[in-house]
């Protein structure tokens, strides 16, 4: 109600970026260049003047220019970015040691804004990972974003023919972490301990280390048990003497066997003991034989071990199937048959959260998985995928407070409780046999992973689909581009120079990672051009290029260029079969309209992994776009397009296009040039070599204008386009029936998406899984990258799946509401906002994928009122109704490519 | 541009800058079209002209006699192949077997939603409404005085034509009932110009002979919702019943393309920019902008809304168009190249293009400069002498820039 008049004091030179109210004090916190002041408001005084001020010294992870302040309770601020991670911040009123009033809680990681990204497959396993050009000024960086679950390896050893891994408490000490590792080989087994970091072989007196454990735990009672191929043996803890020991009857060797509780389940051939610990011996309970060979064991484990187990599930040879017993009395409650002839290796009943799972693991790298009813044992909800090619191992493991298993194989999984599903997690390893726990007082929460050569400790990165790994740069990163040859990137990065107090030279902010790098080489402008001199009173943006090994991520050479050049463009190519980096460049005049000088720099990478400037080709204006066309470079200089060849080291150009407003995106395929302008969407170039030109074949009009911010050719006659709000799908019209309209492209697709695509790239995050059923996806998806942070996955699918998928969307649209009820073809329609009517067309042709896996989420119920009247063709081209399953499955497997 | 771009990428500043200040430039760059021409049809002045929704189909009404009435296609060069001359529908008022057909077209206006319908007054006193594909008249209103001006309502929630003429009061022609449903009164002079505001679907402004700007709701039966004054009321003459807008009659009227401002042209010269919500003058001056059309209402074109960062309105004054920057009143460009007064303008609903008819019988295309083929020559000639581009607008976008951040 009151107006306040507050009389000005200029606080700092800087420009304030964002302002928010500090709870109902009269104080309101600012942020002007990566310092947060609070200003304490005097109602009672007549100036209301600046009183106090907090600002923050110790930068670490500052953000640059926060989009909103919002200040929660007790000095706690969440200070949010769009230009790199937001923060949770504490203020206080002291200065902490460093000399800093602000502390910082929490970083929430974002992308944004996404420049630039290279998607490769670095470590050549058909997996790709995104490098991301993210972030602006100090905390520009460079992300790593790959899928699935790494592991920080800790400690390695060179084991050859481990065979399995256990990890034990023992000793007189009575250790409340493991001390010592079990390793298993065949027909013997080695005890390690661990003391602090060192890892040392020993004996353990009651342990057999002459026959192979099939498992082996610390149970009940401060007793090890040990199964080994001979005998079940029970071990004191502390002595370490064996206090008892079961062999099977017949003196058949065992086969394997498992515990769980009081209760130990062994397995002889195709007969199952059930034993009892108790104090210090065994007692034999039950014994059923059954009608096969029994593959594999598992006893439920009861949450916290407290009670005993009472459920049992066994894998069987011949008929290949699942059972599951009663315990102790080893009734058989279900049985399971399995499907094929691959006989199943592992099975697991494991718990997550509330509901329980048995999990059946094939040889050929096949899961089947159930949903079990803990106390009748009754299966269902059946589901199978596929996770490898070779057998797996299921082990269980706890990480933090939830329960997660580990499916070893040569594509390692951990499935994990998510949202009410089960979720199937990469595991960056390339091939895992067998793993446990291991929290010892040096490795804490880590697990020893074996393969067939290594034995590795390490702990696991959080469980999450996608894993981003951030490379800081304290600069803004722009452009990215991949070399193979050289396995390294190029990063074009630009860093603003200030100029110091007294004006009388330019400062570079902070430690930067151009600053950094010691044998900088720097570039000259040509020596005609006269552009503005640099002055030292006004702030100066300086590109770098920096030099990065493609696995360590670190900077090895760089290179600055002139000042007032801007790099607008970066590629990698091969001409005349030596590999180099082409970097288009501009030379800025802050006082023309348009640059209308540039350059094409060619850079090889020398043996010793140094830049070597190769060659320099002047153009008259901005090269916006530099890309490797056949065995030539197609540039885009304003409103041409230029073709050069590669002559005897030289650059010649052999043809040009000009009839655009600016060419800002090009891409190639064939012969065909798609070209991606300031305004006019898209227009398609064919090179003619016989003639050497280039012909305009076909452009978009419909659209017009389309201020394009991204595009990617999906293949020859589709063109995938963004314009900032939306995304959309031209296509080239070869079927027209009238001659002239073959010029004018078709719009098939649209969908508005509310984002600013910045860059597309073909690539995919996850592993195709040779062997799995047929896909529905066509072609290699399309990832983007956008202002806002996101990454998101574009991907084509055949035409029976869209029409089912089409329709369940529509249903479910009306089905699911959305935040604010808006409802769903009103918020993806394309809209033509500079229009004076504004004007919208529908979205068609794209499947909204976020909604349409909210299928998964809901109730069974609700799932079939919603697939009434959709239909599919069979196998036999009829029409008939889809199921839930198959919908689930088809959804479930679409939600796996992300 | 380059700043644009980066700024765009980085996401600083809002998405709809560099589309916004990009066709604001583009638009105070407008010069006769080397690329578009547009074919001659007409034997005398061509006095109306109107863009379809799309930007596509241009509508022009000729002063002939008997009237005629073209519909160019403006998106694909018909014709010899290379040359750009626009496709020509032909529609002869005189085909028409009607007996009072021996009257030059006033107005014509395509009907706002789409192509289907046209509506066109002429010196006969009729408003007749058009079927496009027919070339047919579907249904007409007679009027007893001469009309100066109609203009179909843009709204959705009605189908209103508004008619101005001779009779001191505004008719609204209900094009679905085939009647006039309601009559506007208040003016004491015939009205010369009309205009639909774009904001609000129910009000309409209207100016007239007797100096006044009067904004009206069709809901609103018993009379005008305000009547606009020049000195915004610090005049002593507080009589409401001499509340006028200019010093002479009112024969220009136009809604900015966003419906908060409004603009209007009068015979004593002066151009007069209106806060259409409050309805104050703004006090935005243009300077002297000479009327050259005072017998007739004057057409004014705002530029599209794709162009608003720096709005832009553009007037015909002779032989020229005056582009005048809106909020500052400052003179952009005059676009000349009719050999006789301009009669008629017509601006594309998105793109950056204007068309003028004149009584020269011409239609002009003008459109924003081919961007110049990048040379190096030429680059290095302008850096050798340190020219430096003059620009204006350059410069204004840069500092629109910064204080962005």
């Amino acid at each position: 109600g009151t107006v306040l008049h507050a009389a000005c004091r200029p606080i700092l030179e800087c420009v304030i970026s964002c302002v928010g109210a500090v709870d109902d004090r009269p104080a309101i916190s600012l942020r002007c260049h990566g310092r947060l002041l609070m200003l304490l408001l005097r109602l009672n005084s007549p100036l209301t003047r600046a009183d106090q001020h907090y600002h923050e010294t110790g930068s670490s992870g500052e953000t640059v220019s926060p989009s909103c302040i919002a200040y929660l309770d007790n000095g706690v601020t969440f200070v949010g970015s769009c230009l790199g991670d937001s923060q949770l911040c504490k203020l206080s009123s002291a200065a902490d040691e460093s000399g800093g009033y602000v502390e910082i809680l929490e970083t929430f990681t974002c992308l944004a804004p996404i420049l630039d990204m290279s998607v490769v497959d670095v470590d050549q396993q058909g997996r790709d990972v995104v490098v991301t050009c993210s972030g602006f000024g100090r905390n520009g960086s460079l992300r790593l974003v790959r899928s699935g679950v790494g592991i920080n390896e800790q400690a390695s050893i060179d084991l050859a023919g481990v065979k399995g891994v256990w990890s034990l408490r023992c000793g007189t000490e009575m250790a409340e972490s493991d001390n010592t590792l079990v390793l298993a080989f065949v027909g013997q087994t080695t005890v390690l301990s661990l003391k602090g970091e060192e890892v040392e072989e020993t004996e353990l007196e009651g342990i057999a280390a002459d026959q192979q454990t099939h498992y082996c735990s610390n149970v009940i009672g401060n007793k090890i048990l040990q199964i080994t191929g001979q005998s079940v043996r029970l071990i004191n803890e502390e002595t370490l003497q064996l206090v008892s020991k079961w062999a099977p009857p017949s003196g058949k060797g065992i086969s394997t066997g498992s515990c769980g509780g009081s209760h130990v389940v062994v397995v002889v051939g195709n007969e199952l003991f059930c034993l009892d610990i108790q104090d210090s011996s065994l007692h034999q309970l039950s014994h059923v034989t059954l009608e096969h060979e029994i593959a594999c064991v598992d006893v439920r484990v009861l949450k916290g071990d407290s009670g005993t187990s009472n459920i049992c599930a066994v894998g069987l040879w011949t008929n290949i199937s699942a059972r599951v017993l009663r315990l102790p009395s080893l009734d058989i409650l279900h049985t399971q048959p399995l499907g094929g002839d691959i006989l199943p290796r592992s099975i697991l009943v494991a718990e997550f959260d509330t509901r329980t799972y048995l999990l059946v693991a094939l040889g050929d790298g096949t899961l089947h998985y159930f949903q079990m009813d803990p106390d009748s044992g009754a299966l269902t909800n059946g589901k199978k995928v596929v996770l490898g090619t070779k057998p797996i191992v299921l082990r269980q493991f706890v990480s933090g407070d939830a329960h997660h298993v580990f499916a070893c194989s040569n594509h390692p999984t951990i499935i994990h409780w998510n949202n009410h599903k089960l979720l199937f997690s990469n595991v960056n390893l390339k091939e895992v046999n067998y793993i446990c726990t291991l929290n010892s007082d040096s490795f804490r929460d880590c697990l020893a992973l074996v393969d067939d050569n290594t034995l590795t400790i390490g702990s696991l990165d959080q469980l999450q689909m996608l894993h981003i790994h951030p490379v800081p740069l304290a600069e803004s990163p722009r452009r990215i581009s991949h070399q193979r040859h050289s396995h390294t990137f190029l990063v074009a990065s630009c860093r603003v120079d200030v100029p110091n107090g007294d004006k009388t030279a330019l400062i570079s902010p902070k430690p930067c990672a151009s600053k950094s790098v010691s044998n900088m080489l720097e570039g000259t402008h040509p020596d005609d051009l006269s552009i503005l001199p640099v002055t030292t009173t006004e702030e100066l943006e300086v590109f770098s290029l920096l030099l990065f090994d493609e696995n360590s991520l670190e900077v090895i050479h760089g290179y600055q260029l002139s000042p007032r050049e801007h790099v607008t463009s970066l590629t990698s190519c091969v001409l005349d079969s030596t590999h180099y980096y082409a970097v288009g460049t501009a030379f800025v005049d802050p006082t023309e309209k348009e640059p209308n000088r540039g350059r094409v720099l060619l850079f090889r990478v020398s043996h010793t992994k140094v830049l070597e400037l190769v060659y320099m080709n002047d153009e008259a204006g901005a090269v916006y776009q530099v890309v490797q066309f056949q065995d030539k470079l197609l540039i885009s200089v304003n409103s041409e397009v230029r073709l050069y060849k590669w002559e005897e080291g030289k650059m010649v150009l052999e043809c040009s296009y000009s009839d655009t407003i600016l060419a800002l995106y090009l891409k190639c395929k064939g012969d065909f040039i798609l070209v991606g302008d300031l305004m006019r969407s898209f227009k398609l170039l064919v090179y003619k070599a016989e003639k050497s030109v280039l012909e305009e074949i076909s452009v978009e009009t419909s659209l017009n204008p389309v201020f394009m911010t991204a595009m990617e050719m999906i293949d020859d006659e589709n063109y995938l386009g963004a314009d900032g709000r939306h995304i959309f799908v031209c296509q080239k019209n070869s079927e027209a029936a009238v001659e002239a309209d073959l010029m004018y492209m078709l719009q098939p697709s649209r969908m508005y998406i509310g984002d600013n695509i910045n860059v597309f790239r073909h690539g995919s995050l996850v592993m195709e899984h040779p062997g799995a059923s047929p896909s529905p996806i066509q072609g290699k998806p399309i990832i983007y990258g956008s202002v806002h942070g996101a990454v998101g996955l574009v991907v084509q699918l055949d035409m029976s799946t869209f029409s089912v998928l089409a329709k369940l969307q529509e249903s479910m649209a009306a089905v699911i509401k959305s935040v604010g009820n808006i409802e769903h073809e009103v918020y993806r329609c394309f809209s033509m906002e500079h229009t004076a009517a504004t004007k919208t067309k529908s979205a068609e042709g794209f499947i909204d994928g976020d909604l349409v896996e909210h299928f998964l989420d809901l109730p069974q119920e609700k799932m079939e009122q919603i697939i009434k009247g959709i239909k599919k063709n069979d196998a036999h081209g009829m029409e008939v109704d889809v199921t839930v399953e198959d919908l689930v499955k088809l959804i479930e497997d679409l939600s796996r490519i992300h | 541009m380059l700043q644009l771009l980066t700024a765009r990428e980085c996401g600083l500043g809002p998405p709809w800058f560099l589309p916004r200040s990009y066709g604001s430039q583009r638009f105070s760059e407008l010069e006769l079209s080397k690329e578009k021409e547009l074919g001659r049809f007409h034997s005398a002045a061509v006095n109306s002209l109107d863009l379809d929704c799309d930007g596509r189909y241009l509508i022009s009404g000729g002063g002939d006699v008997p009237g005629s009435i073209a519909i160019h296609d403006t998106a694909r060069p018909a014709g010899e192949k290379g040359l750009y001359v626009c496709g020509v529908t032909v529609s002869t008022y005189g085909t028409q077997n009607h007996t009072d057909t021996s009257h030059a077209v006033s107005v014509v206006q395509w009907f706002p939603h789409d192509t289907g319908i046209f509506t066109t007054t002429s010196g006969d006193r009729y408003l007749k409404i058009w079927d496009t594909n027919d070339l047919l008249v579907v249904e007409k209103f007679k009027f007893k005085n001469p009309i100066y001006t109609h203009v179909m309502s843009t709204g959705t929630s009605h189908t209103l034509t508004a008619v101005g003429g001779g009779e001191c009061k505004i008719t609204l022609c209900d094009l679905v009932s085939g009647a006039s449903s309601h009559v506007l009164e208040g003016h004491s002079k015939p009205v010369m110009a009309l205009a639909w505001s774009t904001a609000c679907e129910h009000v309409l402004a209207s100016g007239s002979q007797d100096n006044s700007v009067v904004l009206w709701d069709i809901r609103k039966a018993n009379g005008p919702l305000t009547k606009l004054d020049q000195h915004n009321g610090s005049r002593a003459s507080s009589d409401p019943s001499v509340t006028v807008a200019h010093g002479g009659s009112v024969n220009g009227l136009c809604f900015s393309p966003d419906g908060l401002h409004l603009v209007s042209f009068g015979t004593d010269d002066r151009l007069r920019l209106w806060d259409a919500v409050t309805g104050k003058n703004t006090l935005v001056n243009y300077g002297r902008v000479f009327n050259t059309l005072p017998k007739q209402n004057c057409p004014l074109a705002f530029s599209p809304l794709s162009s608003t960062l720096h709005p832009i309105i553009c007037i015909p004054v002779g032989g020229e168009v005056l582009m005048f920057h809106l909020t500052t009143g400052k003179k952009v460009k005059s676009l000349s190249g009719h050999f006789g007064k301009v009669h008629s303008l017509a601006v594309h609903p998105v793109e950056q293009e204007l068309y003028s008819g004149g009584t020269d019988a011409n239609i002009l295309c003008w459109m924003p400069p081919p961007p110049r083929k990048p040379s190096l020559d030429r680059a290095r000639r302008s850096n050798a002498t340190g020219a430096v581009y003059e620009d204006a607008w350059s410069s204004d976008e840069d500092n629109d820039d910064d204080g962005r951040h």
